[in-house]
Order: structure tokens, then sequence, then C-alpha cells
């Protein structure tokens, strides 16, 4: 790691942070006014419209053909013209034992979406009508449209993470400030920031359903931010008195260089650890979509953290460090002269 | 320290961590029970979230509002006593919408439910679910989302008794925090009509009460405005034997006169956990001022669905083996480099392990993805935390030091390093426990206690070093350490 030297390196990375974080807050304001917000808000909090289908457990016979109740639900809603959609399979407590629901975007023609309804209605109740005949449980099973406007709920959890992300930072702050230096402490609150806003553009950019899940990530990114820069300002304080003889820089990327391994492996693990967890998910859900979102944010956490930590921050400290040096012996402030 | 006294430790340490370990993993049929009664193991017996159990899925509507199924099901007299209006697939009685000059009113008994569903929304984010959604479904109903925080146990129906109890658990939650408001009071634990003093004092009923919280789990403690805390002494006086509160239909017998220091607050205690914070949610609500403007139905069971976990019926099995597999892992990987400290070093891993088991079980916390990733992330804290402090003390012997200096000086030299993880870990976790919501403030309570149990065990591990090497002539060669010899000249 001797040629690793990021504190020369600011100008290009200060570019390259900005024109990620500029085009992400780009790409949410554009979409915040046309189209579904900010960012592309998950199940918990955006608003949909859903077709319902209800249908008894029917105990077959034997010689009776199995009756797929998915199968014909497709079949109407690609007739309809409506094949966006995600299918959860649930039960219900009483009454009925089976409840389909298929959810649609909001944008989805309504029209369309109780065509379609009605089509599954009649095709439903024409094959359990011939099980059971003129049975109650034939006009039982329907399909119905809902139009469904989720108003609140993830907000809540949304804006208390936000404000336990906000803590956090305010706490590594006033922490590096009574364990290391002032200009330790700026460093502490701009990587934070730098890294929590690289982290919001690129879901901006990237269009990953924002839910809970992204919350936990983003504290999980905030957390492993203060532990990797307060882990290299540690060694900076160290390699300071040890080595008294070198400049800043050179400082700073010694002890970016001795860190770098602990700062790229510790998010590297959390990363490694969250797809591995999500890969076996994938594998127990039969499908990898659930899993990508997660994923994604595991792989995008990893590259910002590993970025702000090793890169952003050793820069930064050298920038603030310089400067604050600048300030502090221009002429005015020096005493007889 | 003798060979005696070390095997003794070691032996009670590992017998401790057998034998929870036991008490966790293993579910069996209780003896001389004849398969009626079931002991639920300790990981089979935690709240799951929803990724593992699914969800629970109820539809409310005001009265006055019916479904078309329901209109199909309802009486005939019923149906021709109010007059019904199709509208948005529902059927709504005719007063709802029009008022008496036949003006339209539609439009405000829309704005009624939307501002009753946020009520509600606030109601469900202070049960701490992992995550839940309110949403008003065809402009006339309430769809709510919560997980059903099934144990692994009543969710595959192992155990009939807990499945059950789980299910009206979640039937409580959904009548309680749909509650419109208002409570009765009564001088009787009856339904008789002259028992209910509410009635005389309906309009300023709910401004007797301030606020309410849970105390020490399953306690509910009420705090009473200066009027309230009159009346209720008033109402109490007029009782023959006990005045009642009653929260829906369940009573909370008030405290006689002599026994109560009515100034300040009730106090009552519940046998339920759930059901003590539910309590405490809605009189905490109503306090607030927080009225629903309609009645909703109360028949949840019937409509009540239960979701199929979207990462599929056996996720949480899937989850285990990994996590049995990560735990292993980590126990039997440091023994390769390590020799026998690296068994000290598993026997830690174990009782870590079994200790965020234990605590998770005992808080009550639902347990996610999330959960599971951040208890891992303690497991990973005082590994690396023990593996830091084994190299600086590796490189403390390759100086020529004794095994004894060299422990003193490694862990010297790291404590400040591990101290420093640990502190801004510990700051962080609290924080979100205590400022995060839903999953966020559950991970935050398991980082909590994997924080401190790493901690303790980080120093647990110095002190079984220590019993376990004690007999052991070749220090170094338990640790797997080799140690810089000077030559002679």
């Amino acid at each position: 790691m001797t040629n690793f030297k990021p504190s020369s390196k600011l100008r290009i990375l200060a570019i390259i942070s900005c024109a990620i974080i500029v085009i992400g807050m780009l790409i949410g304001t554009i979409l915040h006014f046309v189209g579904n917000g900010f960012f592309n808000y998950d199940g918990e909090y955006s608003s949909y419209k859903t077709v319902t289908v209800y249908y008894p457990v029917i105990e077959m016979k034997a010689g009776d053909d199995k009756i797929d109740f998915e199968a014909v639900c497709g079949q109407a809603f690609e007739n309809a013209g409506v094949s966006d959609y995600l299918v959860t399979k649930n039960s219900q407590a009483k009454e009925f034992n089976r409840v389909l629901e298929y959810r649609f975007k909001k944008s989805t023609d309504s029209a369309a979406l109780k065509k379609a309804a009605e089509a599954i209605t009649d095709k439903i109740r024409e094959e359990v009508a011939d099980i059971y005949g003129d049975d109650e449980d034939v006009p039982r099973s329907r399909a119905v449209m809902h139009d469904v406007d989720t108003i609140v709920g993830g907000e809540h959890v949304a804006s208390m993470a936000a404000v336990a992300i906000a803590t956090i930072v305010v706490i590594h702050l006033i922490y590096a400030m009574i364990r290391f230096r002032f200009s330790a402490a700026f460093t502490a609150i701009v990587a934070d920031l730098h890294n929590i806003a690289l982290y919001a553009a690129i879901l901006a950019i990237c269009r990953i359903p924002v839910s809970s899940t992204v919350m936990v990530f983003a504290v999980i990114v905030t957390l492993a931010t203060a532990i990797g820069v307060t882990y290299m300002q540690e060694r900076i304080k160290r390699n300071s008195k040890e080595f008294t003889n070198l400049s800043v820089e050179e400082i700073t990327d010694m002890s970016a260089g001795q860190t770098f391994k602990a700062n790229v492996a510790l998010p590297a693990f959390l990363a490694i650890v969250a797809i591995l967890f999500f890969a076996i998910m994938a594998i127990s859900a039969m499908s990898a979509v659930p899993a990508l979102t997660p994923a994604l944010l595991a792989i995008f956490g990893f590259i910002v953290t590993c970025y702000g930590t090793t890169m952003f921050a050793p820069a930064i400290y050298c920038f603030i460090k310089n400067n604050a040096k600048k300030i502090f012996t221009k002429p005015s402030f020096k005493k007889g002269k | 320290m003798g060979k005696i006294k070390s095997a003794i430790i070691t032996a009670l340490l590992v017998a401790a961590i057998i034998v929870l370990a036991l008490f966790a993993t293993i579910s069996c049929d209780v003896p001389n029970s004849d398969g009626t009664k079931r002991y639920n193991s300790f990981i089979s017996s935690i709240s799951l979230g929803s990724e593992f159990t699914g969800d629970a899925i109820v539809t409310v509507y005001p009265e006055g509002v019916m479904t078309e199924n329901d209109y199909r099901l309802a009486k005939k007299d019923d149906k021709e006593k109010y007059e019904y209006v199709e509208k948005v697939g529902l059927y709504i009685e005719k007063d709802k919408l029009e008022d008496e000059d036949g003006k339209d009113i539609s439009g405000e008994f829309a704005e009624s439910v939307k501002k009753d569903a946020e009520i509600i929304s606030d109601r469900f984010s202070k049960k701490g679910y992992s995550s839940y959604s309110v949403s008003v479904v065809d402009t006339y109903g309430i769809k709510i989302t919560f997980p059903t925080t099934f144990s692994y146990a009543a969710y595959k129906n192992y155990d009939k008794s807990v499945h059950d109890k789980a299910l009206a658990k979640i039937n409580t939650t959904i009548t309680y925090l749909t509650l419109e408001g208002g409570f009765d009071l009564r001088t009787a634990a009856t339904d008789s009509k002259d028992s209910i003093v509410t009635y005389k004092y309906r309009d300023e009923f709910n401004s007797y009460f301030q606020s309410a919280k849970t105390v020490n789990r399953n306690g509910i403690k009420i705090k009473l405005t200066k009027e309230g805390a009159e009346k209720l002494k008033e109402i109490i006086k007029s009782a023959s034997s006990s005045a009642y509160l009653y929260v829906a239909d369940t009573p909370l017998r008030l405290p006689d006169l002599s026994e109560l220091d009515i100034e300040k607050s009730l106090g009552f205690t519940s046998p339920d956990v759930s059901f003590a914070k539910d309590c405490a949610i809605i009189v905490d609500s109503v306090a607030r001022g927080n009225i629903l403007s309609n009645k909703y139905n109360s028949n949840n069971t019937a409509t009540l669905v239960t979701t199929t976990p979207v990462y599929g019926e056996y996720a949480a099995i899937y989850l285990a083996c990994l996590v049995l597999f990560i735990v292993l892992l980590a126990a039997i990987v440091p023994v390769f480099k390590y020799k026998k400290l690296g068994i000290v070093n598993a026997i830690m891993v174990f009782a870590y392990t079994v200790i965020i088991t234990t605590a998770i079980l005992l808080t009550g916390v639902e347990l996610t993805v999330g959960g599971i990733f951040t208890a891992l992330l303690g497991l990973a804290l005082m590994s690396f935390s023990n593996f830091f402090t084994f190299e600086a003390v590796r490189r403390e012997t390759a100086v020529g030091r004794t095994i004894g200096a060299a422990v003193k000086l490694g862990y010297k030299k790291s404590l400040f390093g591990v101290l420093d993880v640990h502190v801004i870990l510990l700051i962080a976790s609290i924080l979100m426990a205590l400022i995060g919501a839903g999953e966020l403030a559950a991970c935050g309570l398991i980082f909590l206690i994997a924080t401190v149990a790493s901690f303790v065990l980080y120093w647990l591990t110095r002190f079984m070093w220590y019993v376990i090497s004690s007999p052991v002539r070749n220090k170094f060669a338990f640790c797997g350490f080799e140690r810089e010899v000077e030559e002679d000249d």
C-alpha cells in the first residue's frame, strides 16, 4: 500500500462524489413531480390496485381434474391487457380458505381490472359449480377489484430511521471531538454525510424500491462509516506521535494504507453475509425477485462505505487539516505582529 | 490454578451452555401428557417477522358500509330497514351519503374514514411491529397489514394451543386498536345498563385520562387528569362492590378507595403482554384526543387473511441452517490457527449464540432477517475482538515475552481499539432502539444485547484462557504461538 495516496486525490474524488449526488438528486427531484416520488417506494409506502380472488379449497375426488385458479386469473388478466402484477397466496381464517391477491400499479386502468375481475368471477364460479353443484360456495367464489391508497405507515418508519441516522452522525461527531480533535470531528461529519448522500443518490438513480430493509442498510452504512473513520483517525493519532517528522499527507496516506484492509474487510464481510442471507432466501422462495433488492442494497452499501472510508475520508481529512493550519498561521492571528 | 479447579470451572461452563442449548433447540411432547402438552424450544417460541410467517391482513368498514358479499348474506330485514346505495363496489347506508335535506355528504364521510385511518396507523405504530401499513381501500374501508408475529411452533401448527392463542392475539389487537374511543365505566362486571355509569359523563369521559403506558411488560399505568381523578373517586364510592373500566369487552377492576392513590395514576396488571400493550395504546390514543369518527365492524375473524411469507414457507428453516453453518464456521476455523485457544474461542461462540437466543425470546422482540443479521454482527464483533487481541498477544510473544506478560500487554494494547468499537456500536444500538421504529428498533435492541454480550464474553475469553491454560505446561503450543528464542553465544 505504499503507492496508496488518497490525500492527493481530493479533487477527482470530490468530482466523482458530487456528480453522483447531483445526478441522484436531480433524478429524484424530477421523479418527485412527474413520477411516483423521489424514491421508488415499496409496497409499505405506495398506493396500488388489487384484484382479490376468493375461492374455497376444493377436495378433489379421484379422477377429477385439478382446477388451476392461478392459470384462470392469469388468462383473464392477459385478455384484459394487464399482466404486470405481483401475486400473493393467502388464506382466510374463516369463511373461505384461499385468497389470491394480485397487486397492480396505481396507474393501471381500473376498467380493465374490473373487466378481468368479472371474467375471473364468472370462470371460477363455473368451475366451482361443476364440483359443488348449486352450493353456497358458488356465489361466494369471487374476484373483487380494490383501489388501495396507502396514506400512512411506512413513512413513520422512514422518518424515525432518518432521525436515528442523524443522531448517530451527531454522536459520532461528538465522540470524534472528544477522542481526537476538531479536524477529525469535522472529517467524521463530512464523511458520514457524504456516504449517506451517496447512498441516497444511488437509490434514487437505480430506483431500488425503498422499504424498511433499505432503512436498516442505511443505518449499517452509517455505522460502518463511523467505525472505519474512527479506526483510521486512531491510526493517524498514533502515527502522528510516532513519526513527528512526516507531513500531514504522508501520515494520512500511511494510516489510510494501514487501515485499508480492515476498512475494506468490514463492509465486504457485511455485504457477503447479507448476500448469502438473501441468496438462501431466494432459494427458499424459488425466485430471485424478492432477494434481488436486498442483495443490490448490500453491494451498494459495500461500495459506498469502502469508497467513503478508504478514499474520501483521508482526502477530506488532509484538506481540513491543511486549511485549518493555514487559517491559524495567518499573520493577523499571530501575536505581536 | 490447579488442574482440578480448572477442570471444574470449564466443566461447569460447558455444561451450562449444553443444557441451555438443549432447551433452546429441542421441542418435544411433555412426558405423561399423552401428546396433549408440548414443550416448545426457545427457537420455535421466538416471534418471527413477516418474512418467515407472513402478514395478517384485515379490512374494516365503518358501520353502515358493507361489501357485496356481506350485503348478499345480510338479513332481508336489515336491507329493508336501512336503505343501501351501491357505490365503489360497496353497499352504503343512504344516511351516510346524504343528509336529511338530500345534500351529498359522501365527501365528508370519505374524509372521516381517511382521518380514522391516520389515527389507527398511529396506534399500530406504537405496537412496535417490524413493518405495518394502513391504507384506505375503496374510499370507505381501512385495510390494515401487519406481521402475524407467529412463533415457528404456532406458524406450522405444531402446537395447536399456541397457534390458537397467536390468532386470538391478532384478533384482540385488531379489535382494540380499531376501537372508536369511548370506554365504559361500570359499577359491576355485568352488561346490565344500570351498572354502566359512563352515559352520565359520556361527553367529558375521555378527558378523564391524560395518558397511558405499559409498565413491567404486562402492567398498564393510566395517568388521570385532576377532574378525572375526582370523578373516578365518585364512581368508585357509588359502586356497591368494585367499579370497572371496560376497554372493549375486557373489564379492568378499579382499585378500592382505601388502596388507591388515585391522584397519581391507575395501575392494572394483565396476564398477557400483548393485551397490556393494546390496552395501553388505545387508552393513550383516546386520552390524547384521537377518537375515531366512525365505529368499525368487530367481526374481524371472518375477514382476517394470513399471507404466505414472501420468501416461502420454509424460509425460517433455510436461514436457521445458514446461521448454524456460520456459527460452526466461527467456532471451528479459529481452532486451526490458534489450536486450543481456538477451542476457548469456540466455547465463547456457543455461549454467545445461546445468550442471544435466550435474550431474544425473553425480550419478546420480533425476529426478522435484519434481526438475525444484526445478531450475527454481534458474533462477528466478539470474534474479531478476540482475534484482534490474540494477534496482539502473538506479536508480544514473537519478541520473546512470556505468555503471561504477552497476554497482559496484548490486552492492554488492544483495549482501546476494542473499547472504541464497542462504545460506538453501543451508543448507535441504543439510539436505534430508542429512536428507530419497526424493524430498525428491533434490530437496535438485538444489537444492544449483542454488543453487551460481545464485550462481556471478550473478558470471559481472557478468564477462560487463563483457566484452561493454567495446567498446561507448554502455553505457547496451547495458543499456537511461537516464541523467539535467543541463542546463547
